[in-house]
């Protein structure tokens, strides 16, 4: 058992070396076969373990041994890990089978190094969640930046995807300053990096070291997961090719957050004000996101919003502490999403590449396979039964009702209007892109082609554990519990509902939910109401919407600006500190020779009087040192 | 003591001497004997042997030194002048290792370059004479000597390109501004042993304590030897040099320099400051904070603007001697075991990424532009992926060296209270990511239409070197254990003479 | 130092720096009664010596190349 929960890890990371390496040239039957092959591999490496029922820390060899600070290399491997290694490998899986289709048009070297860096993003991101300790999550929380940073700039030479991976990779890096800041604290305080170790170590009563160290994790969780206030890169990672995008929303990047919280619940439940952030910041940025996807235009970027959206429904439900409750809207979420993204990725497809839903309509009539799974991924985000997504957002829902006190009626409030909202923007994205008409703007005239098959079946394959996914987990309509039993060793117990009132609150979001997906109709196809009537008399709610909030803008002024100029860079179209090489390195450096670089005039004079004017401030200091 | 040595001195005290400054000897024979092969040989041997010798030089002081260290033979030698202790030692090794990479790499740089082979090698290994006598010093002479051979011997390799004006201006820059550094460590030493009546290092550690500190002669003295030391590690603001000197030197130089020349420099801060001037520690400690938080603000900045790789990397190195400063500000045994540590790892990531520079000059001159690195990766995977092994290194990325490196160095940092420095330097690394990142791009970018400016010569010289330096920048990461328990080996001599 | 601008003068100033620290070595020798400063001086002096012909060789090779009267000739590598 202990190689095989190696083993684990070392497919994908052979898979990535092979490719990266050996292949770069090779075969492109070779680039399929091994690409998708390694992370099933590693898929049937989780089904064996779980099989078997291993639970246990297996501890390869000792990393660093210097007085205290100790450091093994163990995979833990426990029930949590397992069900996000099974959300990884099988959906991950899933989706870089299709890209198999979905690539097909790239040269031979995109098509190896496009496989090299899903299997290495794959890699970082199974070392992320076995990880049995801090230094090794970091690791891994490292990597998955790393490498989602190679993929959405995978199209290197638009300078578009450029930009929007290096802005990823800033926030990623301001995440992980907290993780490492956040697990630095931790080994300070209690001397352990362990987690079997490190959590008994851990008091049961909130004191200021605890919150310190739950904040910055969170800084951390918030930053991949794409939370308030760090979540400008999500929208803008749609610059990636599509199952890129699937990939880092559905399955694995921006859940990373919540298995954090999940995973270090015992802290976060010894804390108070931390923990209550993470249910504020969820609930925050579930309405956030919804409202802005009302008014989106480009199919993709409204997935990523639904998706930080959903995303914070899963934050709140791990930072009311219902962590199972989270986890399942995780697995949900990983069945819905991705299975949106791939069925809009075969329309993108079909549409050389044009995302703009204005220029869609009549796919239901021309790409029915395609459609009727998009329809069952939305009306599982929308929250309608049987779904699995009526079954997890019910979950949360009502464990935050149930909750009975301040906190979690306040959430409850703010996802109960959010699910009405999400049951309106799918709606919008549902009749708008695919039910009307044919748009007279469609870029491919006549008929289209339906996506191959490679690329359906796993579209159909999600399709179908959306439909029937829910049956794991029939909390709402009174029956068993399979995600919570299989979750509890870990996690501990769920509540227990109490009264009859969340059922009635259920089937208010229910309603008023499928209300909303129905009212969409109403608005663009019978046309009752007019969304440019309603736009004329909100314009500037419309604005503020699709202009996010202005928080582009916020962190432009506040931050990329007054960097620019630090570093000399004045060009405001070049809003980077650095450019990673989209355009001529030579032009852009001798624009970029900026106030700093002055001073190296090259002149030695000017460098012996920067010298003894360094000999002055030392000299002033040393006598002020001394005086005092 | 001087008058003593008239009645002491026995034959088995020179040989005993003589043992102690064993790796010193053994390079100092295979210089003297390379000067005359040089002479005797044909022009067409020249090169060759001398390089063979260099080597063999090198690896048997390596042999010496790892010896005298398992065995822990370490003792102060030569009326405590100079030392053959575990600290010693330990640069002693590393110096050799250096300088055994430096002269693979140089000789077939010369070669493509059509330059001269044989005295290259010489300078070479008389800088490295100078750098181990840095590091075994027992006395400001000894210091001072050690200095000077180091120094002069790399003004002449930077102008070794005699007819290329950058090569020339290099050198007289470095000249000149070293030579003006030179003089302010000279007079403070001059200064130090004004007050002290000595310049024997354990006695200077005895006479100087806490209550001298309003001593203006020991204050003076130490302001200008900080000053100097600053020069010599190239920390801001007295890193001006850093620049301008690393670009016009021929490649191997550089990567030579870069390295070897902080690492002997750091040694000479460690013996003198933090061993025979450790009561001066507040006086000291002041001026180095200032220098390490100007260095990281500094050397990250200017490093994002540059174009030229070697430019790039010689800010990278003011940055970096600003993060090994937090570690001689730490001082104590956690200070300078992590400030070995990392010098231990440096050498190896920053003369690794410089090797792999240097495999990409030809006749026509160095390609040390980002856009020369372009798709490299895929012309020569085992460079292509090194080099991203060392980017990830030096931005401090786990598992790599770099990392544990940087988590010793501020650990240590933070236990001496440093704490708004250890801060400084976190922030600064992220800013540095940006900039070794960039060049993982060019690595990893696919190959240019263009053709390439640079070809590849004969250049499995350089590889086998970058390949050592991979192995070993990625294997001292799961190692790092082991190294730090040889760092901390090392800096006992340092604190045991209290 | 700083206001020379012939890279010749300059060296002769930092010859003269040296020797200044000749001077101080000596006369705390002298002061204090102890010959290591006298030791010290004398390798100073040859030190200096190494170091002024490196200096002009360097000086004479840019010489060679071109006409050189200024220091701040020598900028090609800035930025």
């Amino acid at each position: 058992m202990q190689a095989l929960a190696l083993a684990i890890l070392l497919f994908p990371a052979a898979g990535g070396i092979f490719l990266g390496v050996f292949n770069w040239r090779g075969s492109r039957l070779l680039t399929a076969m091994v690409g998708p092959g390694v992370i099933w591999a590693a898929f049937v490496c989780v089904l064996i373990l779980l099989g078997n029922n291993v639970d246990q820390d297996f501890t390869y060899w000792t990393w660093i041994r210097a007085g205290s600070f100790e450091v093994p290399f163990d995979i833990l491997i426990d029930h949590l890990s397992l069900f996000m290694c099974l959300v990884i490998t099988g959906v991950g899986g899933l989706i870089v089978t299709y890209a198999v289709g979905y690539m097909e048009h790239e040269t031979d070297g995109s098509y190896a190094r496009f496989f090299c860096y899903m299997d290495v993003f794959v890699l970082a991101m199974l070392i992320l969640v076995l990880a049995g300790n801090t230094v090794f999550l970091i690791v891994g929380w490292a990597g998955v930046g790393l490498s989602s940073y190679l993929l959405i700039g995978f199209y290197y030479w638009r300078r578009s995807a450029v930009i929007a991976a290096r802005k990823a990779f800033v926030m990623n890096v301001i995440g992980d300053i907290g993780m490492i800041l956040g697990a630095f604290v931790l080994f300070v305080s209690y001397h352990q990096v362990v987690y079997l170790k490190l959590f008994p170590a851990l008091p049961h009563t909130p004191d200021a070291t605890t919150e310190l160290a739950a904040f910055l994790l969170l800084v951390g969780g918030i930053a991949k997961s794409a939370q308030l206030p760090l979540h400008t890169w999500l929208p803008d990672a749609m610059e990636g090719p599509t199952p890129v995008s699937a990939l880092i929303h559905a399955a694995t990047m921006v859940t990373a957050g919540v298995y954090l919280v999940a995973r270090f619940h015992p802290l976060y439940d010894a804390t108070i004000y931390a923990h209550a952030a993470v249910a504020i910041i969820g609930a925050v940025t579930a309405l956030f996101a919804a409202s802005i996807a009302l008014v989106q235009t480009d199919i993709k970027r409204v997935l990523a919003y639904s998706t930080m959206s959903q995303i914070g429904y899963m934050f709140l439900a791990v930072g009311i502490g219902a962590y199972s409750a989270g986890l399942f809207h995780l697995l949900s979420h990983a069945f819905f999403k991705a299975l949106l993204f791939m069925a809009a990725g075969n329309v993108i497809h079909a549409l050389h590449d044009d995302q703009d839903m204005r220029h869609y309509g009549g796919l239901w009539h021309d790409m029915r396979r395609s459609s009727v799974t998009f329809l069952a991924g939305s009306l599982s985000l929308a929250g309608i039964i049987p779904f699995v997504g009526f079954f997890s957002k019910e979950n949360v829902l009502g464990e935050a009702f149930s909750r009975g006190d301040g906190l979690g009626y306040a959430v409850w409030f703010i996802g109960f209007v959010t699910a009405v909202l999400t049951g309106f923007y799918t709606g919008r994205m549902w009749w708008f892109a695919f039910w009307r008409p044919a748009s007279e703007e469609r870029p491919v005239a006549g008929h289209l082609h339906e996506a191959p098959l490679v690329m359906l079946v796993p579209v159909a394959v999600l399709a179908v554990l959306t439909t029937v996914g829910g049956f794991l987990q029939i909390k709402a309509i009174g029956g068993w519990a399979l995600v919570d039993d299989f979750l509890k060793p870990v996690l501990g117990e769920e509540r227990i509902r109490t009264n009859g009132l969340e059922y009635l609150a259920t089937v208010l979001t229910l309603v008023l939910a499928a209300l909303a997906f129905a009212a969409a109709y109403n608005f663009w196809i019978r046309g009752t109401w007019s969304p440019a009537g309603w736009r004329a008399r909100y314009g500037w709610g419309a604005r503020v919407l699709e202009r996010k909030y202005y928080f582009d803008e916020l962190y432009d002024w506040a931050f990329v600006r007054p960097l620019d100029r630090l570093a000399g860079f004045t060009d405001r179209e070049d809003r980077s500190l650095i450019d990673t090489g989209a355009v001529d390195v030579g032009a852009y450096t001798e624009r970029g020779a900026g106030a700093l670089s002055l001073t190296q005039t090259g002149f030695l004079r000017s460098y012996v009087l920067v010298f003894v004017a360094g000999v002055v401030i030392a000299a002033v200091l040393v006598l002020w040192r001394a005086s005092s | 003591m001087i008058a003593a040595a008239q009645v002491t001195y026995t034959a088995a005290q020179a040989w005993s001497d003589l043992a102690q400054i064993g790796p010193i000897v053994a390079v100092t024979v295979a210089l003297l004997v390379a000067v005359v092969v040089d002479l005797l040989l044909p022009r067409g041997l020249r090169g060759p042997v001398v390089t063979v010798i260099a080597i063999v030089g090198l690896v048997s002081a390596l042999a010496i030194a790892a010896y005298r260290l398992v065995n822990g033979y370490g003792g102060p030698a030569y009326f405590r002048f100079v030392s053959g202790d575990a600290f010693a030692l330990f640069f002693e090794m590393l110096f050799a290792l250096i300088g055994v990479l430096a002269v693979i790499v140089s000789s077939s740089y010369v070669r493509r370059r059509g330059l001269y082979e044989a005295e290259l090698q010489v300078l070479t290994l008389a800088a490295i004479v100078g750098m181990m006598s840095l590091a075994a010093a027992g006395s400001l002479v000894t210091v001072f000597l050690g200095l000077e051979l180091l120094s002069i011997a790399l003004y002449v390799s930077c102008g070794y390109n005699r007819i290329e004006l950058p090569s020339q201006e290099s050198a007289a820059k470095y000249l000149i501004i070293g030579g003006f550094a030179s003089a302010f460590v000279l007079y403070g030493m001059a200064l130090i042993y004004g007050a002290t009546g000595t310049t024997v290092l354990s006695d200077i550690a005895t006479r100087v304590t806490s209550d001298s500190a309003g001593n203006p002669l020991l204050l003076l003295g130490v302001l200008l030897m900080g000053v100097g030391f600053a020069f010599k590690v190239s920390a801001a603001p007295f890193h001006m040099w850093t620049p301008d000197v690393y670009q016009g030197a021929p490649l191997p130089v550089t990567a030579f320099m870069s390295v070897a020349t902080k690492a002997a420099a750091f040694a000479m801060i460690l013996r003198v400051f933090n061993y025979g001037l450790g009561h001066l520690g507040p006086e000291w400690q002041v001026l180095l904070a200032f220098t390490a938080a100007a260095s990281m603000v500094v050397g990250n900045l200017m490093a994002i603007v540059q174009a030229s790789l070697k430019r790039m990397l010689a800010y990278s190195g003011v940055a970096h001697a600003g993060y090994i400063l937090v570690g001689v500000l730490a001082g104590g045994r956690a200070g300078v075991a992590a400030v070995l540590f990392y010098l231990f790892g440096y050498v190896f990531m920053n003369f690794g990424a410089f090797a792999v520079v240097s495999t990409l000059s030809g006749p026509a001159g160095d390609g040390d532009l980002y856009e020369d690195l372009n798709g490299l990766a895929y012309r020569n995977p085992t460079l292509g992926v090194l080099m991203s092994v060392f980017m990830l290194s030096l931005a401090g990325f786990p598992p790599m060296v770099g990392f544990f490196g940087k988590v010793f160095l501020f650990t240590a940092g933070i236990s001496a209270g440093w704490t708004w420095l250890v801060v400084l330097a976190v922030l600064t690394s992220v800013v540095s990511v940006y900039y070794y990142f960039r060049v993982l791009f060019h690595v990893w970018s696919p190959l240019p239409e263009a053709p390439v400016r640079f070809a590849f010569g004969p250049v499995r010289g350089p590889v086998t070197v970058v390949l050592l330096a991979g192995v070993f920048a990625v294997a001292l990461g799961p190692l790092s254990g082991f190294l730090l328990q040889v760092g901390l080996n090392g800096a006992a001599p340092l604190l045991s003479g209290r | 130092m700083l206001i020379r601008r012939n890279p010749l003068v300059m060296l002769i100033c930092i010859e003269l720096m040296l020797n200044a620290v000749n001077l101080t070595l000596v006369a705390f020798s002298r002061q204090l009664n102890n010959r290591e400063g006298q030791l010290f001086a004398l390798m100073t002096m040859t030190v200096a010596a190494a170091e002024a012909v490196v200096g002009l060789a360097i000086l004479v090779d840019i010489f060679r190349v071109r006409d050189l009267e200024d220091v701040d000739d020598l900028s090609e590598l800035k930025g």
